[in-house]
């Protein structure tokens, strides 16, 4: 065998029949950075958004960390911090259980002594001034400034009265040592900390008694950063039992913990799902981009055919010509990829912050970082899809037989030997023929094009399924909800943080104002209730019992329009009869489908209640008379944590009218007032609550219906737009697919073309032909879309419902009755100008051209 | 009566000094139901005179009258109509469309003018070109005969004034194209049919009632067989 260099031979043929074929090349290149486009924006917007909302979700949260670990000791963070999987770890110290002060009473406040890691990984970090050093330094946030008036200058002076152990209160001189910009977004709380001095010199005062007592002053908690955020359940359990600890709750040596849902990997608790969703839009990316390469490849090689049939008969293997399909595939891809990849992150990284800002995080600082495995990841999969889809086209070209070539029609994979007359020939029969010959081809394009209306479809009924009134009814039930601010910030106990009676008369005033109630409820004063076991007691924290054994519950008075309100889940409401004082609702909890959870029902329809509380005026309960009162179940309702609970959650829930209520307690206190207004007056009630819980009773807060409507409507454009922008992507190589089919099939018939105008065939018939073979696609994509998009239709009914909570599947398929018409318009249009440029040489020409 | 007539027909390609006369002069007219054969060698113009009697292509000067019709007058569209009424085209490389099957193919210039073909009539030609069993067969199924054949078929389903064919046999062994020389010549008869054909084989050209020579784009003679 003798050893050929043959290398420059075969760049040079390579590069010639590449020259010759500017016309494809075009569209090849095209079509490779097109594809290129589609991974790198995907994973641009993948990780961005996973990114920015790991970043906000986090702040949200209080801060990073893969998983956290609640209220444990000193002894049980030495014991867990130098396990094997952890990466890092937080040491954060509750240094009290409150902080007592009107100025923080709408943004509720934590202090704590945090290690760097602490602060890094819970955004505390001062941006100005230095850590806290010194034993009467503090860090906080400009927000918490603001409200307590600190100016931003480091040795301010702070005093805070702090609730430590016991309901001790303790006054504290500070001095600030340093902050940070407060994060639009971490709107419930303001950390901050002191410093490690702080922390030793009051050591004595930071006991841990969390399992007696719930204070949680003294008690640590730790954000835990592992490797990698995969498996993350699993590892946090791993660390927790491997050190000696347990995470049953029951066990002495039961440890809190959670992991962390900003990281999306279990957000779901489906590393699997995730991995398979990846994996699917990966998948069909490389599909989209192999149907145009290919079909551009085959096109190509099929319309050269004879060319490599000459290369044969002078002696060129097939081996060499494979080299040579391969070298102009890395051509275009040296050209296409590189433009891609920046078109691709330019697209992503617009779109990032247009989806941030139309969700929940709307108002945060976004960054999208151009991480190189980005580039690396799709320039991969960009070459994969181009040597996928070149190679069959290359096994083409190397195996066809140099006498075979000369011969070699795009007609082959015609099996057919007869053809059946439908009455002669018509030109509409003709077209359909002739989209016929080349049955996968046509497959090809068909599908391409109907891939993008698919998704579209697809993405379109996920938005539409969003169901705004089922996400609404989590949060509210009436137009407004207004309210102390400890409501909101989870603090609400009764007699002290009620809802005035002049924020009452004032919404009743209003001319939109429609119809409203009261809601009362006692949960942390001297009236509160406790209610007599049942005997039918839960597997719950067994911790909220009185010194005579009777548990803590929340016992709610209605007046009628919320009464109204109650979603009943068993039994049936007498309204008259509840009035009588003899009957009463038993609370039962949901889960997010507003479906019972019946283990948190204590009673049977009919059993008794027996409630007690210290009715009076006293400011204890010991200054005022233990009374009993009884009731018959008379049904069960939803408690539903936003809209008719105290948000805390309690064992024991019951809804009473107000009428009967108010006998039970001296003080009712007002937990809240919810109204709804009339049809149009929502900006106006929206911009009065709005100023009247700014200045004129700023512990007000309000919520609205409008408010939560577009935090969600949001989420539905986030949806739509990253679906929308794929899709056209996706649609773009579809018609570019098409674009390349219809150029190169007109082309290639040129011949054809000018012997049916010999025989008679008119310009005019030639382009109704051509133009109904263009609609024949369109319209086979329009119908393999419409069979797609009914299975996916379905399938998104099953499956998606099902995770997303408040997803009410409904079927349409109304995006593509939008937009195949548009299809249809490009198909009609799209051959015509390619026709004219063909007409341009003479029948005779173009007869005797190809004739040789 | 002629039913083809020339006026001093001339088709000049390029100018000054490269200009190529394939056509020079002609004058040439063909009798109603004539079966004439045009002779020449490679380069002689014939073909170019074929493609200007058909109307395929415009000359440069010089008139071409068909059935008593200045073809040249017509519009291009017009002139693809009138093609398709009255001529009747024979390739050498039979110019059938593959994806209509051979009667399709045959129908297809009748059905391009909006007209039901005569099924008598069809069914006639078909016959005599012994295509009866094959008419459901796409092209692609046929030897280079049988092919030439749908398109002598085609070529006679409109009842053309004139077939104009170009090379007919130039793809065919010698059986073949005795077998469809015979055809052209039989049904030329028998549908009483004015066909002009090209060749460059001397013995084909001998079935043929006239012979016409043409070199350098001059006609330099002719006879009646």
């Amino acid at each position: 065998m003798f050893n050929v260099n043959s290398k420059k031979a075969i760049r040079g043929l390579a590069g010639k029949s590449f020259r010759a074929n500017a016309s494809r090349n075009i569209i090849a290149a095209v079509a490779i950075a097109l594809t290129a486009i589609l991974f790198t924006a995907l994973f641009t917007i993948g990780s961005g958004m996973i990114e920015n909302i790991q970043r906000q979700t986090m702040r949200q949260a209080g801060g990073d960390g893969m998983a956290y670990l609640k209220y444990i000791t000193e002894e049980q963070f030495n014991a867990v911090k130098d396990h094997e999987l952890i990466d890092r770890i937080s040491y954060n110290r509750i240094v009290c259980d409150e902080v007592i002060s009107d100025a923080l009473l709408k943004r509720h406040a934590e202090i704590y002594y945090m290690n760097d890691v602490g602060m890094e990984l819970g955004f505390c970090v001062p941006t100005h001034g230095h850590k806290p050093e010194k034993e009467n330094e503090i860090i906080m946030d400009t927000r918490a400034m603001k409200l307590l008036g600190i100016p931003e200058e480091v040795g301010a002076p702070v005093t805070f009265s702090m609730r430590i152990h016991d309901g001790e209160i303790v006054q504290r001189d500070f001095v600030l040592s340093g902050w940070w910009e407060a994060d639009p977004t971490f709107e419930m709380a303001s950390i901050m900390v002191v410093s490690k001095a702080y922390m030793d010199a009051h050591i004595d005062e930071l006991y841990n008694n969390y399992r007696e007592s719930f204070e949680v002053t003294g008690t640590i908690n730790s954000y835990v950063m592992f490797r990698n955020s995969f498996g993350l359940e699993h590892k946090l359990e791993r660390i927790i039992t491997e050190s000696g600890y347990s995470m049953d709750e029951n066990a002495p040596n039961f440890i809190a913990s959670n992991v962390n849902w900003s990281y999306l990997s279990s957000n779901f608790d489906l590393d699997l799902p995730t991995a398979a969703g990846a994996l699917a839009a990966v998948a069909l990316m490389i599909l989209t981009g192999y149907l145009i390469i290919y079909n551009i490849f085959q096109i190509s090689v099929v319309k050269d055919i004879r060319f490599y049939g000459l290369l044969k008969t002078i002696g060129t293997t097939g081996k060499q010509i494979k080299k040579m399909i391969r070298r102009q595939a890395v051509l275009l891809s040296c050209i296409g990829i590189p433009i891609g990849l920046i078109a691709g992150y330019f697209i992503g990284t617009a779109i990032v912050p247009l989806i941030m800002n139309n969700s929940a995080y709307a108002g945060a600082a976004f960054t999208t970082s151009a991480n190189p495995v980005i580039f690396i990841g799709s320039a991969l999969f960009a070459v994969v899809t181009v040597a996928i889809s070149t190679a069959k086209p290359g096994r083409i070209a190397a195996s066809v037989s140099p006498v075979e070539a000369v011969r070699y029609t795009d007609n082959t994979n015609t099996k057919k030997k007869k053809r059946k007359s439908r009455g002669g020939a018509k030109i509409s029969g003709m077209a359909a023929a002739n989209l016929g010959r080349n049955k996968k081809r046509t497959a090809l394009v068909v599908v391409s094009m109907a891939l993008s209306l698919v998704l579209f479809n697809t993405i379109y009924t996920l938005s539409l399924g969003f169901d705004m009134d089922k996400y609404l009814s989590s949060f509210v039930e009436t137009d407004y909800l207004v309210s102390h601010a400890n409501l909101v910030s989870y603090h609400y106990s009764g007699d002290t943080d009620t809802v005035t009676e002049t924020l009452i008369a004032a919404v009743e005033s209003q001319s939109g104002f429609a119809e409203g109630g009261r809601f009362y409820a006692d949960i942390g004063d001297a009236e509160c209730f406790r209610v007599k076991p049942s005997g039918r007691d839960t597997q719950y924290l067994a911790a909220n019992k009185d010194d005579n054994g009777n548990y803590f519950s929340a016992v709610y008075g209605l007046e009628d329009f919320p009464l109204g309100n109650l979603k009943v889940l068993e039994g049936e409401i007498d309204y008259e009869k509840l009035k009588t004082g003899k009957y009463i609702l038993e609370g039962v909890e949901t889960d997010d489908n507003h479906n019972p959870i019946w283990a948190t029902s204590h009673y049977n329809i009919g059993d008794t209640v027996t409630l007690c509380n210290y009715k009076g005026n006293g400011d204890s309960a010991g200054d005022n008379e233990y009374t009993e009162y009884q009731y018959e179940v008379m049904a069960k309702v939803e408690i539903n944590t936003f809209t008719n609970s105290c948000r805390t959650v309690y064992n024991y829930s019951y809804y009473l009218p107000a009428e009967v209520y108010k006998t039970m307690v001296c003080n009712p206190g007002t937990m809240m007032y919810v109204y709804d207004v009339l049809d149009g007056s929502e900006a106006a009630m929206d911009a009065f609550l709005h100023n009247y819980t700014e200045s004129v009773e700023p512990v007000m807060a309000y919520s609205s219906k409008q408010t939560k409507a577009n935090e969600f409507e949001g989420l539905r454009n986030t949806v739509l737009i990253v679906g929308g922008v794929l899709s056209l992507i996706i649609g773009l190589i579809g018609v570019l697919n098409f674009m390349n089919s219809v150029l190169t099939s007109i082309l290639t018939r040129k011949r054809e073309f000018a012997m049916l105008q010999s025989i008679g065939m008119t310009q005019g018939q030639l382009r109704k032909m051509l133009v109904t073979e263009g609609l024949l696609y369109t319209a086979g994509a329009g119908a393999v879309s419409f069979a797609l998009s009914v299975a996916t239709s379905a399938l998104i009914g099953g499956t998606i419902a099902k995770n997303i909570w408040f997803f009410s599947y409904q079927f349409t398929l109304l995006p593509l009755l939008v937009i195949i018409p548009i299809l249809l318009v490009i198909g009609f249009f799209l051959p015509l100008p390619v026709l004219s440029t063909v007409e341009k040489q003479s029948i005779v020409d173009r007869l005797r051209e190809t004739e040789n | 009566m002629d039913i083809l007539k020339t006026t001093d027909l001339k088709k000049h390609y390029g100018a000054g000094d490269t200009v190529v006369k394939a056509l020079d002069g002609v004058n040439l007219s063909v009798a109603d139901g004539e079966f004439a054969a045009i002779v020449g060698t490679s380069g002689s113009g014939k073909s170019t005179l074929l493609h200007m009697l058909g109307g395929l292509d415009r000359p440069t000067s010089g008139v071409v009258e068909v059935d008593g019709k200045n073809i040249f007058a017509l519009k291009d569209e017009a002139l693809t109509i009138f093609r398709r009424r009255k001529i009747g085209f024979v390739f050498q490389s039979y110019n059938l469309v593959p994806v209509l099957n051979v009667y399709e193919n045959i129908v297809l210039p009748i059905e391009l003018d909006g007209n039901r073909p005569d099924k008598r009539h069809i069914d006639s030609i078909v016959e005599t070109l012994g295509l009866s069993h094959k008419k459901d067969r796409l092209p692609s199924q046929l030897s280079g005969g049988q092919q030439q054949r749908v398109a002598i078929a085609r070529a006679l389903a409109s009842k053309p004034a004139i077939i104009l064919a170009d090379e007919p046999t130039g793809n065919l062994d010698s059986k073949t194209s005795l077998d469809v020389m015979g055809l052209l010549k039989v049904t030329s008869e028998q549908f009483s049919q004015t066909t002009l054909m090209i060749t460059h084989n001397e013995e084909i050209a001998q079935m043929a009632d006239r012979i016409i020579r043409i070199e350098d784009g001059r006609i330099v003679g002719g006879r009646h067989v």
